[in-house]
């Protein structure tokens, strides 16, 4: 669908948005925490997609990653260009399914999930945490310390451990 | 395998953590290490499997029907966000692009040009080979690349507009092979004029997933009135 959105096939294109818009507007509207920015973020993103869809290739990133990806992004730049006020919290992270996955992902994706899925049990309880919010929430170091509150450079190590075990074990299961 | 700090800073960068000085000086490492540029895809590729569990909201009805306005350029448009952001970041990559282009001041915007505009986009001193003519066709509002950048695999060429305000906007990712056509995005069709920079750079596979050049730029050329 991605590919022949590319070629500028529009029935393609309004296919991809049927199926890819709920899981896009979710990720918009918790980060950006408002809805009618949410949906101005999400109208920027699939305007992304349509323009650059033409050089997607099938490869590492599944497409709804790719899209996921894009949207989590620009709704990360959206809240960062906010004038600072108190961000109200979004609620629990979403846990990590044991085995959901999306239908469009392939084998690699599995694989992938799998790993990062045992990676993420070496990493103490609070280090999962942080990450983990930080990847749901789009917050910053500064906002997540003030969340749990502890200092920035306790939470700033937290992270920091947390990624390099990460790092070493996908490493090592790579 | 690449310095521990180098992963981390990546994944903090992936995460979106960073904010301010560490935010930019991240940006700026993401412009200018294509091996820190690599590892923060490799970061959002592993955290990509989280995407799985994020509950889904139903977008609004109707919304596709305004993103498709946009596309063809109706009357109404949707509102476009700026991100003023005065981060340090946006303002140092386009003082980057800057130094290594030299921009000619813009000429009175055309009403409707007799004469096509053109340009030479040429190597910078980060890319090679020939120089590529891109002209743009007023008729149907796309620039037209007259050949393909040199491209490592994997990779993508990405266009950027950069007017007299300096900041990089995408135009779109240019053919692997041949000539190109590109739309130009709706908002840039008003600032197209003589003086106005065309840019290639080098971004992952589908562009530059921030909206501002993450890769070299490898090609640069002046808009001017053929």
């Amino acid at each position: 669908m991605l590919v022949a959105t590319g070629r500028g096939d529009r029935v393609a294109f309004r296919n991809f948005y049927d199926r890819t818009s709920a899981k896009l507007f979710g990720i918009c509207l918790r980060i950006c925490g408002e809805r009618q920015a949410a949906e101005d973020v999400l109208s920027e993103v699939y305007l992304t997609i349509w323009k650059r869809a033409a050089g997607y290739e099938p490869g590492r990133a599944s497409p709804i990653t790719w899209a996921a990806t894009v949207a989590r992004n620009r709704a990360i730049d959206w809240r960062r260009a906010q004038p600072a006020h108190r961000w109200s919290d979004a609620g629990p992270s979403p846990n990590l399914p044991d085995e959901a996955l999306l239908p469009s992902e392939t084998l690699v994706m599995e694989e992938d999930s799998r790993q990062l899925h045992l990676c993420l049990d070496a990493l103490d309880e609070q280090q999962r945490d942080a990450i983990r919010t930080a990847f749901y929430d789009g917050v910053t170091y500064a906002e997540l310390a003030e969340r749990r509150a502890v200092p920035l450079g306790t939470l700033k190590s937290w992270v920091r451990r947390g990624l390099l075990r990460l790092k070493e074990c996908l490493h090592a299961s790579a | 395998m690449p310095a521990p700090d180098t992963d981390i800073t990546a994944g903090e960068l992936a995460l979106g953590l960073l904010e301010g000085a560490e935010r930019a000086a991240a940006l700026r490492r993401l412009l200018s290490e294509p091996e820190f540029a690599r590892e923060v895809e490799r970061w959002r590729a592993h955290l990509g499997a989280w995407f799985a569990a994020w509950p889904e909201v139903e977008a609004p009805p109707g919304l596709f029907g305004r993103i498709e306005a946009s596309i063809d350029s109706r009357p109404r448009a949707l509102p476009v966000r700026v991100w003023q952001a005065a981060t340090a970041a946006s303002s140092l990559i386009a003082a980057c692009l800057l130094i290594a282009l030299f921009v000619r001041p813009a000429g009175p915007p055309p009403l409707a040009p007799a004469r096509p505009l053109v340009a030479s986009i040429a190597p910078t001193a980060q890319g090679s080979g020939a120089p590529i003519a891109a002209v743009y066709d007023t008729a149907t509002g796309a620039i037209k690349m007259a050949s393909a950048a040199a491209v490592p695999e994997g990779k993508s060429a990405e266009l950027w507009a950069i007017g007299s305000d300096g900041a990089p906007r995408a135009i779109g990712l240019l053919a692997a092979d041949g000539p190109s056509r590109l739309p130009l995005p709706i908002a840039l069709r008003g600032r197209i004029a003589a003086g106005l920079t065309l840019a290639i750079s080098i971004e992952p596979r589908g562009g530059s997933p921030t909206g501002k050049p993450t890769g070299p730029v490898v090609a640069a050329g002046t808009l001017i009135q053929a």
